[in-house]
């Protein structure tokens, strides 16, 4: 295929002028022909449908007339009324035209000269004829020049019969084969779309020779000398006749009006009655018709009706056994209600249960609760789920265990938090240090004030401190290698620890030693016990 | 979308009778201009369909696989560029009483189907009884995918293509201006030179 794209193009009006010249032409000549024909093409159909009727029905009377003669002639004028219905009948049935049926009843009839054998063959024949789309007429003269002898006919219809049996020459046998071969076939044929056809063309057929034998009888009747140009004639003049006598009566009428004397006005029954003899008997059927009108105007029925005793009561039970159906009515609508609350309650239910399936917050609880978690933990977490899930009593019951559990921690805490610094037995050395130093200062603030010069030279204030811190820190570092030595090692044990404190000078000892000799002086068991253990 | 004109086919003829010379430059000149889009419809062409390998030509003889007398034509560049020409015969009426003068033309089969492909139903027939009733749908897209979409000359469907159309499309009208100027020129030429009085121009 050629793609074209047309750049430049012209209008060529050349085809086009031609065209319409000769629709014009065509136009105008139809016109004229119209025009022409118009009013005898109406009226044409008309005399042409009559005539064909008639034709039809002079051909159809011929044909029985013919047949009717046969059969007298071969001896069965006894049959006659029978072969008409009987040929009515496969017109009826197979919707084949007794036009037809008629001469092929009577070609069989002339060679077989049966009634029996010729309506065997005719309903064989119709069976070919269906079958092969041969005319009803040549298959009958066919099987009738078989009844002669003749086979050859019976051949050429294609039927498909073996020389064998044909050359037999038993048309008996012959038909038993054919009528096996054909059989149902004109009945079948009915039933299609050419059958129905058929049918409407013998409908039709009838239709026309009905009307023809009207339109014959008409003239019969009409027709003085039974023709159409008589009756036309005759037509003519009783169209003239009535139309003089309308003239007449109208002439009448006007004369009439004239005489006003005893015309009522307004009354057209007095125009009536002014006409002799007939006005009368119009008059009484106008009044007739008039009461006839009148009766239909007037109601048909006088029937009535009222309440009878005791309708009362039933009225008054029925309008009861209403409200106790409205009543039940309305239970019902009620109850139904309820239960669609019900209903829509457990739905929203379950829609929340779904959804608790797939809420994340929940699937997180959830795995959470999985995972190896406290007992505390646990517990919140699952109240945690139960709010979540809106389970009031879980919740309540969980809330209640959790407080209690953290009560008990709580006070576990405490009580952790208030036990005593019993663990550094070292802790308070700085303390009693400090104190010690204090009580020197004391004294050697005493001694400067009494003036006494020591035996000995003592140590300066600033190189006792300095020595009580330096062994201040040694003690805490000892401490904290040992308390470094006790986490290092898993088991409890009860070793023995001996602390060894290097450096302390002698005037402190005896400081302390006097301090605690004070002290024990107090009579304190305690002290004592301190006391030997410095020992 | 063609461009109507009126008393081309007389000038044409007078010109032929009287002045074959301004007759011949004149159809030279439309023919340049004509050959211009028609060179430019052929740069279009593209070397192959992308994603419709088996359908490249390879210059094997392919026989229709069905009842058709040819098979259904295979792409192939060559063909399609010498498919792509003009015409400046005249063509015969059509039904709308038109004839065309000047035409541009597509004439092989791959091109035309390159050309037209999908312009009534770009995404397959939606009454397809095919067993593959996607195939069009994907042919159409892989064409457009090398070729682009339709250049249009008209409003009608009838009044696109790939090539002819949108190389009609990207000349922005030049061809018509040519074509008519070569007309007007020779006519102008025509009647001012002619020593006949007949073909003097009117006031």
């Amino acid at each position: 295929m050629t793609i074209k794209l047309d750049i430049v193009s012209q209008y060529s009006d050349k085809g086009t002028k031609k065209a319409k010249s000769d629709l014009d032409k065509l136009t105008g000549t139809a016109k004229k022909l119209a025009g022409a024909f118009g009013l005898a093409f109406g009226l044409g159909a008309i005399k042409n449908f009559a005539a064909a009727s008639i034709k039809a029905y002079a051909a159809d009377e011929k044909a029985a007339k013919s047949l009717e003669l046969q059969l007298i002639n071969t001896g069965n004028a006894f049959a006659t009324g029978s072969v008409e219905a009987y040929i009515a009948s496969l017109q009826k049935t197979y919707h084949v035209l007794d036009d037809q049926l008629r001469p092929a009843y009577q070609t069989l009839l002339t060679s077989t000269g049966s009634i029996l054998d010729t309506q065997k063959a005719l309903n064989v024949a119709l069976d070919i004829s269906a079958a092969t789309g041969k005319g009803l007429e040549e298959v009958s003269a066919a099987l009738a020049k078989g009844y002669t002898g003749q086979t050859t006919a019976i051949t050429r219809l294609g039927v498909g019969i073996d020389k064998a049996t044909l050359a037999s020459g038993d048309m008996n046998k012959i038909l038993d084969v054919l009528a096996t071969k054909f059989k149902g076939q004109a009945a079948a044929a009915v039933d299609t779309y050419q059958g129905k056809l058929n049918a409407l063309g013998v409908a039709s057929a009838n239709v026309q020779e009905i009307i023809g034998k009207s339109l014959v009888d008409s003239l019969a009747l009409l027709g003085k000398d039974k023709n159409i140009e008589s009756l036309t004639s005759e037509m003519e003049n009783f169209a003239v006749q009535i139309g003089d006598v309308i003239y007449g009566l109208t002439a009448m009428i006007a004369k009439l009006e004239k005489v006003a004397s005893f015309i009522p006005k307004g009354d057209a029954s007095g125009y009536l009655m002014a006409i002799p003899v007939v006005g009368a008997y119009i008059e009484a059927l106008g009044a007739y018709g008039a009461k006839e009108r009148a009766k239909l105007t007037t109601p048909k029925s006088n029937f009535t009706y009222s309440l009878g005793a005791g309708a009362e009561s039933e009225i008054a039970a029925s309008k009861q056994k209403q409200i106790e159906a409205e009543r039940l009515k309305i239970q019902k609508t009620q109850l139904a209600a309820q239960q669609k609350a019900l209903k829509a309650q457990q739905d929203q239910a379950k829609l929340k249960k779904s959804q608790g399936i797939l809420d994340i917050e929940q699937a997180g609880i959830l795995a959470a609760l999985q995972g190896k978690i406290s007992e505390n933990e646990k517990l919140r977490l699952e109240l945690q789920l139960a709010l979540l899930t809106g389970n009031s009593k879980e919740a309540d019951r969980l809330s209640t265990a959790l407080l209690l559990s953290q009560a008990q921690t709580t006070g576990l805490a405490t009580f952790i938090a208030n036990l005593p610094k019993a663990l550094n037995p070292f802790a308070d050395y700085p303390d009693y240090v400090q104190k010690a130093l204090a009580e020197l200062a004391k004294l050697a603030a005493a001694q400067k004030a009494l003036q006494v010069q020591p035996a000995t030279p003592l140590k300066t204030l600033e190189q006792a401190r300095v020595e009580a811190v330096q062994g201040v820190a040694q003690v805490t570092g000892i401490y904290e290698s040992l308390m470094a030595k006790i986490a290092a090692t898993t088991k409890e044990s009860t070793q023995v620890t001996n602390i060894t404190v290097n450096g302390a000078t002698q005037s402190l000892l005896d400081e302390l030693q006097n301090g605690l000799v004070n002290n024990s002086a107090s009579g304190s068991q305690s002290k004592i016990n301190r006391l030997s253990l410095i020992d | 979308m063609p461009v109507e004109v009126k008393g081309l086919v007389e000038t044409q003829k007078a010109l032929k009778k009287l002045a074959p010379d301004l007759y011949d430059n004149m159809r030279q000149e439309i023919r340049v201009a004509l050959r211009t889009v028609s060179n430019d419809a052929k740069q279009m062409v593209q070397p192959a369909v992308y994603g419709l390998y088996n359908w490249q030509a390879t210059g094997a003889e392919v026989k229709s696989r069905t009842s058709r007398k040819e098979a259904f034509p295979k792409y192939d560049p060559k063909v399609i560029r010498k498919g792509l020409t003009y015409t400046l015969g005249k063509s015969k009426r059509n039904n709308a009483g038109f004839i065309a003068m000047y035409s541009l033309l597509n004439k092989s089969r791959a091109g035309s189907i390159i050309e037209t492909a999908g312009r009534k139903n770009f995404n397959g027939d939606p009454r397809s009884q095919s067993n593959n009733p996607n195939a069009g749908a994907h042919f159409n897209r892989a064409i457009q995918g090398t070729y682009g979409g339709f250049g249009k000359v008209g409003k009608s469907r009838m009044d696109q293509g790939r090539l002819l159309f949108k190389a009609v499309e990207n000349d922005q009208g030049k061809v018509y201006d040519a074509v008519f100027k070569a007309i007007a020129k020779a006519e102008h030429l025509f009647m001012t030179t002619s020593a006949d009085d007949r073909y003097t121009l009117a006031a």
